[in-house]
């Protein structure tokens, strides 16, 4: 069975029906039973039990039972599921039989989720890493993607926010596109395009990331930046268990900017050295930051129930979620209930399951830039002035007044409803039709009081803006599976069409100068600008329809030569009808070396496979009707025309007909080995992607171009790298164990082209600094991507109040004295996580780095000069001399802040301890754990949190004034079950 | 197998009637919708004709380049740092400008969004939809069209002429010379003026307004193309004469009125472009939102505070004016000419409410709210240094959103228009006439009459303009006090002796770089099409 075994699905049913062919073909056969156990004793269902050499087969029940009728005797009985190691057992002419079953230790019988279906890892040819629940990073992990950090290599992830509403940013095999989102598509127990977070972490079995061209082309459009298959926890007959696992957790702030307290203000204001500076005392001593965070306290509780019988099985979960921010409102609360229904008929010819996921969420935000307020803000200055109002001057907000008297919730509820059904009309021949609704509803209060900065001195006397969403997103799949065994050639063979309609519908209502405080955005329509015609009403709607065919056919010949090929058929109505439709193919294969007859004396090989694929992906432009020409009304081109304001229709847009797919092409190169007794196991791979037809928003003449950009497909990009994936199990024992995981990935990108017949462009300029008003990255063809592109300073000069810029030391700079400053893009990431356990214990540490990249610094940039003393706190750097002068220049953008951003963090350690549960038989386990996440950093950035930059898109490794720190946490939580 | 591919056809059959990938537009007009629509639409289809003039008053934008850079005025660095803005205003004010500085693409934007989808876009489309426009209409575009044209002429010189919309895939428009340029607008408001009504139309153009638009730019005709052009001084007085015969236009009794809430009713507007605070973007940025300090809004009991960035430069508030400042507190003791005060905020200020002197506590001293003239330095200004933009009136309960309406061609200036050409043909007299004239209503009438009035002989001398001898300075002085921030002072300047790159004024050293005459073409427009030249004295 395991030889001809396709995937578990298919290992199960095939099993059950010739044990139906089996019950009547030999009933007046050896009869033999027994009980299937695992290594803990567990009973295990759904073992498919063979006579070795026939089709005569069945599977153990819920309790493990089986029951068969051999041929004779003398015959063998195979026994195999997925996860475990196959074995064999002579009957031996013994009517009963138990056997337990090893599970496997890496798991190469495991199945993985490969798009439209699933694969025997031994028998994967492309490039995809599984992480098991039991690998996941630990402790209060808010995001799924959270779980994978620094377990998979070339998926790089930064925590670039300390906000509890926030996910990672993710970055899979560097940059390959320019226009569209490099987040991978989110797949989530087979439905694509779902959410991330629409899911708890806590439900999460396993998770896949399809990393190269050829695993993820199945998906065609959407695969490009790789796919993350997130397999929740399926129903699974047999007893009733009941799961709880809660946790509470609290957050500190890791550091802060080293700006100067009161005190040390005023002591830098006796120094005769920077008198005349402009250092004001207001005669308070505020500790800004102190007064806008607080010691965050969240928990989260998970609650599941699965259970069933063979045919009817079930699982149910409820997650709360109650995550506070370092600020007063800043939060996430949510409620996630998700339900999943199997049942099969007909001796498992007819099955049917049903899922429906829902979230409900509510979330707090804050202003954005109250962070930045607070390290630049006067410490002398008193949050409140005599008369309790808040003191405010013409530098910037008080940041206690913009938290206390701003008001951001977010509203939204995440809704995924599916059903299947799957028939098997024939032998080997499965066809399902799958319907699924995804629906995101989303409600967005912000409002001001009549107490903020914009209210006393602005124009805003009171504000509120309600705004609100619904996407809607239909999916109909329709998909026919076949497999066939002949000999030693295996055949599957998988063909279907996926029809995608997704409709967005939005609407947005401001208003302004209140009568009474307090309403926030639920009286809009007693607001001063509502009567005089002045507050805002938006609302706007527009769908997108993608459409795709796809079929793929694997072969493998005798567990040796492994081939797959896949092709999709994908068309989009963001092009015209010329481009809409688009191939993309793929091909792979494998070679499982360890599996030939010249290896097998060679003992110490377990596993040795070597792969090879190809795969064309293709991606589409991120809003619709890009090449169709669109009209508007546009009250920006209104005039006064004969006593009358008169509304404009201006363009909408600059349309392009000829818009068509990015391609990525992308070649994989890998080698999954494992040795001495599969105690040190792990991949190679290499890769090359090529992606052509570049979407981005190209700038273009004017005239003759109604407006100055147009999305166009120009240019393309090269990304190549090495990911090497190592783990092995040093100790491996009743009692303890101890094995350590690493990997290690680097990347290298460049930019070929951002050119073609029409559009020629050597370079573009990215990446607003606001502040000193330039821009930050130059992506020049021959370069990678994310090159800061600025001056190099040779010191200051007149007095300290210029910099000497080198190539116009005594000269005002221009363009051609910038040069390459750094690369905000880590070409290196690597991660290695250790795991003891010991009589019960667990301890695991992870560490994580990033490498060979820079991070420009802003808050340095911007305030380590003592030119800001008189309206702003400065950090204590400011206070050194640069050469001869202290520095009192303007904010410049320069060489100084573009530091080394290589980090090695000890991300994560947990220590758990289980309880040993053989002795009762209420509880079936139970775990407690505490987790420190975040714990140390060695760097020799000079800012708060080098990982806290962001490492995506085309503007890489800018560390802004105005974040969300990153924090530290720690968490302590029980894991039980009954 | 038979009927393994038999199901797969079956399921390929039947999604194949699934492969409908048309788009379904909703919130948009469709091209469809426009073309067939267009008799009922074309109303909302002209507007932005004018309504794309609105942004010319917007900060970065057509305004900023008429006066920032003279002068007049100046964008300093404020003691809090306020206003570096990585030195774009202080190398406007230098003339030490970038070719990639943001004025310049954005300007450039501007003005070509006018032609090409305002303008040329809707005379296409119009047409093609089959919407019969009258002559008076298409003349009506063609003029606008040409207005945007002017400022294209006056800044950058040598731009392309386009007029067509539906263009050959990767066309790129060339460079056309000044000269070509300026016979291609003269061409078009001369073939098209006098088919526009006579009737006031206040924010449209009617056939005075185009006269008005088109005397201006034979006006500058010789500073831009050189000494033959001198001779275009006769058509803009033929063309002013026709205006003043035309009889729809007269000076306002009150300098104030003209720049006020109510200057729809001014009898002196031939053509202004209008903004309401309901349109909200643009908005007339220089009037209130560049120029006031933020504790600004209590004088006017406003809505929303001022950035604290446009001033008046003190050497021209005090060269150009007759007015006599206290010169330790930079106070103003007494003027005779009441467009001083019409010009310019300043001196302490009062709460709208209370009525009480306004002050503001900046490093433990309460500061008095008080714009003096005088500013510590262009990369150093205090909170209340220099006077400030006070030509329009402001609106009780003023808002960033602006309510007034910009004055861009008036009967004033067609009269100076007039006395300027017949003192360059030495007509002296009847230009003081018509100078004295306009002074008029500026003075006591009670006051001297040297005080009220200027002579042939003063106009006509050389005198000294910031450091400079200039033929006419007084003329010159006399239009940097009735037309002072009105978008006028760069081609004042270099109509003037070149004074722009000659002389030197406060924050700002002579160059002598003529070709300064001309701002850059945009780096940003260079980069995507190749056929655009660079101006002279630029790097390539």
């Amino acid at each position: 069975m395991a030889k001809t075994g396709i995937n578990r699905l298919l290992a199960v049913c095939l099993a059950v029906i010739m044990s139906g062919l089996a019950g009547l073909a030999s009933a007046q056969g050896f009869k033999v039973q027994g009980t299937v156990t695992d290594s803990s004793s567990d009973p295990l269902p759904g073992v498919g039990v063979v006579e070795k050499g026939t089709m005569n087969g069945v599977v153990t029940d819920i309790d493990g039972r089986y029951e068969i009728h051999l041929s004779s005797p003398e015959a063998s009985l195979e026994f195999s599921c997925m996860g475990m190691k196959t074995k064999i057992i002579a009957a031996g002419g013994r009517g009963i039989i138990d056997a337990t079953l090893e599970e496997d230790a890496i798991g190469l019988q495991e199945v993985i989720a490969i798009g439209y279906g699933a694969m025997k890892r031994e028998e994967i040819t492309t490039s995809i890493t599984r992480v098991k629940s039991d690998d996941f990073i630990q402790g209060g992990v808010s995001s799924p993607l959270g779980l994978l950090q620094g377990k998979v290599a070339g998926l790089g992830m930064a925590v670039t926010s300390g906000d509890p509403t926030a996910s990672p940013s993710i970055s899979l095999r560097g940059i390959s596109t320019l226009a569209a989102s490099s987040e991978p598509l989110i797949v989530i127990d087979g439905i694509a395009g779902g959410s991330i977070n629409s899911v708890a972490p806590e439900d999460i079995a396993s998770i896949d990331v399809l990393k190269d061209g050829s695993a993820a082309a199945i998906y065609g459009t959407r695969g490009t930046n790789g796919v993350i298959i997130i397999n929740t926890k399926s129903p699974q007959a047999g007893n009733a268990t009941v799961e709880y696992h809660g946790y509470v957790k609290m957050d500190g702030m890791i550091g802060q900017e080293d700006q100067l307290s009161a005190e040390e203000y005023r002591s830098y204001m006796q120094n005769p050295d920077f008198a005349g500076m402009g250092m004001n005392d207001f005669g308070g001593s505020t500790d800004w930051v102190d007064e806008i965070t607080r010691v965050p306290v969240s928990h989260n509780h998970y609650l599941a129930l699965r259970g069933g019988q063979k045919n009817t099985n079930y699982a149910a979960s409820v997650t709360y979620s109650d995550r506070q921010g370092i600020y007063e409102k800043s939060m996430h609360r949510s409620l996630a209930v998700n339900v999943a229904l199997n049942h099969s008929m007909f001796d498992n010819r007819l099955r049917i399951n049903f899922s429906l996921k829902d979230k409900i969420v509510r979330d707090g935000y804050v202003p954005g830039e109250i962070y930045s307020q607070a390290t630049m803000r006067n410490p002398t200055l008193p949050v409140y002035d005599g008369d309790g109002n808040y003191y405010e001057t013409s530098n910037g907000q008080n940041p206690v007044c913009a938290l206390n008297e701003y008001t951001g919730i977010n509203n939204s509820n995440h809704l995924s409803m599916s059903g299947k059904i799957l028939i098997e009309p024939v032998k080997d021949l499965r066809i399902s039709a799958t319907g699924i609704y995804q629906g995101d509803f989303n409600e967005d209060e912000w409002a001001g009081s009549h107490r903020t900065y914009a209210a006393v001195y602005g124009s805003e006397f009171g504000s509120a803006t309600l705004s609100g969403g619904h996407g809607r997103d239909f999916t109909m799949e329709l998909q026919a599976d076949y497999s066939r065994m002949i000999g030693d050639h295996n055949i599957s063979a998988t063909a279907g069409y996926s029809y995608n309609r997704y409709i967005s519908q939005s609407w947005n209502m401001k208003a302004y100068d209140f009568p009474v405080d307090g309403f926030g955005v639920w009286n809009i329509g007693s607001a001063e600008s509502t009567l005089e015609g002045l507050s805002s009403l938006s609302s706007y709607k527009w769908e997108r329809k993608l459409i795709g065919f796809f079929g793929r056919v694997n072969y493998n010949y005798a567990n040796r030569y492994l081939l797959m090929a896949s092709l999709r058929r994908e068309g989009s109505d963001k092009f015209g009808a010329n481009n809409r439709w688009g191939w993309f193919p793929s091909i792979s294969a494998g070679w499982r070396i360890s599996n030939e007859d010249f290896m097998k004396n060679v003992g110490w090989i377990d596993e040795l496979k070597l792969r090879a694929g190809y795969g064309v992906t293709g991606t589409e432009p991120g809003s619709a009707y890009q090449y169709i020409s669109l009209y508007n009304f546009n009250t920006s081109y209104m005039s006064y025309v004969d006593g009358k304001w008169i509304n404009g229709i201006v363009p909408s847009n600059n349309p392009n007909p000829d818009l068509k797919w990015e391609e990525k092409h992308e070649a994989n190169l890998g080698l999954d080995f494992s040795v001495l007794d599969n105690r040190l196991h792990g991949s190679v791979d290499g890769y090359y992607r090529y992606t052509k037809d570049l979407l981005y928003t190209y700038t273009v003449p004017t005239p003759p171009n109604i407006s100055s950009s147009m999305l166009a497909n120009v240019g393309s990009i090269m990304n190549a790298g090495i990911e090497v994936e190592l783990n092995a199990d040093i100790i491996r024992n009743r009692k303890v164990n101890w094995s350590v995981s690493s990997n290690v990935s680097f990347n290298r990108n460049e930019l070929i082209s951002l050119s073609n017949d029409m559009y020629s462009l050597e370079y573009l300029k990215l990446g607003n600094l606001s502040h000193v008003q330039t821009y930050s990255h130059r992506l020049e063809q021959g370069w990678p991507v994310g090159n800061f592109y600025g001056y190099r300073n040779a010191g200051l000069r007149s007095q300290g109040t210029q910099w000497r810029i080198v190539g116009a030391e005594n000269s005002a700079a221009g363009e051609e004295q910038k040069t390459v400053l750094g690369n905000g893009m880590p070409k290196m990431f690597a991660a290695i996580s250790t795991r003891l356990d010991f009589f019960g214990f667990d301890l695991t540490l992870s560490f994580r780095g990033a490498f060979m990249y820079q991070i420009l610094n802003q808050y340095r940039m911007m305030y380590e000069t003592l030119a800001w003393l008189p309206s702003y706190n400065v950090p204590k750097s400011a206070f050194n001399k640069i050469g001869e002068y202290y520095n009192c220049a303007p904010s410049t953008y320069l060489d100084l802040y573009v530091e080394d951003g290589d980090y090695v963090k000890l991300d994560n350690v947990t220590i758990g301890y289980t309880f040993n549960t053989s002795r009762q038989k209420i509880v079936k386990s139970a775990r407690i754990y505490v987790t420190g996440q975040n714990l140390l950093t060695f760097t020799g950035y000079k800012g708060i949190d080098p990982e806290a930059v962001s490492i995506t898109g085309l503007t890489p490794g800018v560390d802004s004034c105005e974040k969300y720190p990153t924090l530290r946490s720690f968490t302590l939580g029980l894991n039980i079950s009954f | 197998m038979k009927r393994f591919i038999y199901t797969i056809l079956t399921v390929a059959a039947l999604a194949s009637s699934c492969t409908d990938l048309e788009p379904k537009v909703y919130s948009n007009i469709t091209m469809e919708q426009l073309m067939s629509d267009a008799e009922q639409n074309s109303g909302y289809m002209l507007s932005p004709v004018y309504g794309q003039m609105r942004w010319f008053f917007e900060d970065r934008s057509v305004w900023d380049l008429y006066e920032i850079g003279t002068d007049a005025w100046v964008v300093p660095i404020n003691t809090d740092g306020g206003w570096n803005d990585n030195g774009i205003w202080q190398r406007l004010n230098k003339h030490e400008w970038y070719t990639t500085d943001p004025h310049f693409s954005e300007v450039w934007t501007h003005l070509w969004y006018g032609i090409t989808s305002c303008c040329n876009r809707a005379l296409y489309q119009l047409e093609e939809a089959g919407v019969e426009l009258d002559e008076a209409t298409v003349a009506e575009i063609k003029v606008a069209r040409a207005h945007y044209y002017y400022h294209l002429l006056s800044f950058f010189g040598n731009v392309p002429i386009e007029t067509e919309f539906d263009v050959p895939e990767g066309y790129l428009p060339e460079t056309r010379t000044r000269k070509e340029v300026y016979d291609f607008i003269v061409s078009e408001i001369r073939g098209n003026m006098d088919k526009l009504t006579e009737e006031k139309t206040y924010s449209r153009f009617n056939k005075w307004a185009a006269k008005h638009m088109l005397a201006r730019v034979y006006l500058n005709a010789e500073a831009w193309l050189g000494p033959e052009y001198a001779s275009k001084r006769d058509s803009t007085i033929i063309l002013c004469d026709e205006i003043i015969a035309g009889g729809r236009y007269s000076l306002d009794d009150s300098f104030s009125h003209v720049f006020s809430l109510d200057n729809t009713n001014s009898p002196e507007v031939i053509f202004s472009i209008p903004y309401d605070e309901t349109t909200k973007s643009p908005v007339l940025h220089c009037i209130y939102a560049k120029t006031f300090h933020w504790a600004g809004k209590a004088v006017y009991d406003a809505a929303s505070a001022g950035y604290n960035g446009l001033r008046a430069i003190p050497s021209y508030v005090e060269d150009t004016f007759d007015a006599e400042e206290d010169p330790v507190t930079h106070n103003c003791i007494s003027y005779n000419d009441r467009r001083y005060a019409d010009t310019y905020l300043m001196g302490q200020q009062y709460d709208y409410v209370t009525k009480e002197p306004l002050s503001l506590r900046l490093s433990n001293v309460d500061v008095p709210y008080n714009h003096t003239n005088h500013i510590t330095s262009p990369t150093a200004a205090g909170e209340f240094e220099g006077y400030r933009y006070g030509k329009y009136e402001i609106k009780i309960g003023q808002k960033w959103e602006t309510d007034q309406d910009w004055v861009m061609y008036r009967f004033g200036e067609t009269l100076m228009m007039k006395a300027e050409c017949l003192l360059r043909k030495g007509m002296a007299e009847e230009a003081a006439e018509i100078v004295n004239e306009v002074r008029a209503r500026s003075f006591d009438e009670n006051l001297p009459e040297d005080v009220r009035t200027l002579t042939a002989g003063q106009l006509s001398a050389t005198v000294e303009v910031n450091g400079v001898p200039v033929r006419y300075g007084e003329f010159l002085n006399e239009l940097g006090r009735e037309f002072c921030g009105e978008a006028m002072r760069r081609e004042q300047l270099i109509r003037f002796d070149d004074v722009y790159t000659k002389g030197s004024w406060w924050g700002h050293t002579a160059s002598g770089q003529e070709h300064l005459h001309l701002y850059p073409i945009p780096d940003s427009e260079r980069i995507t099409n190749p056929k655009l030249k660079q101006n002279d004295g630029y790097p390539e």
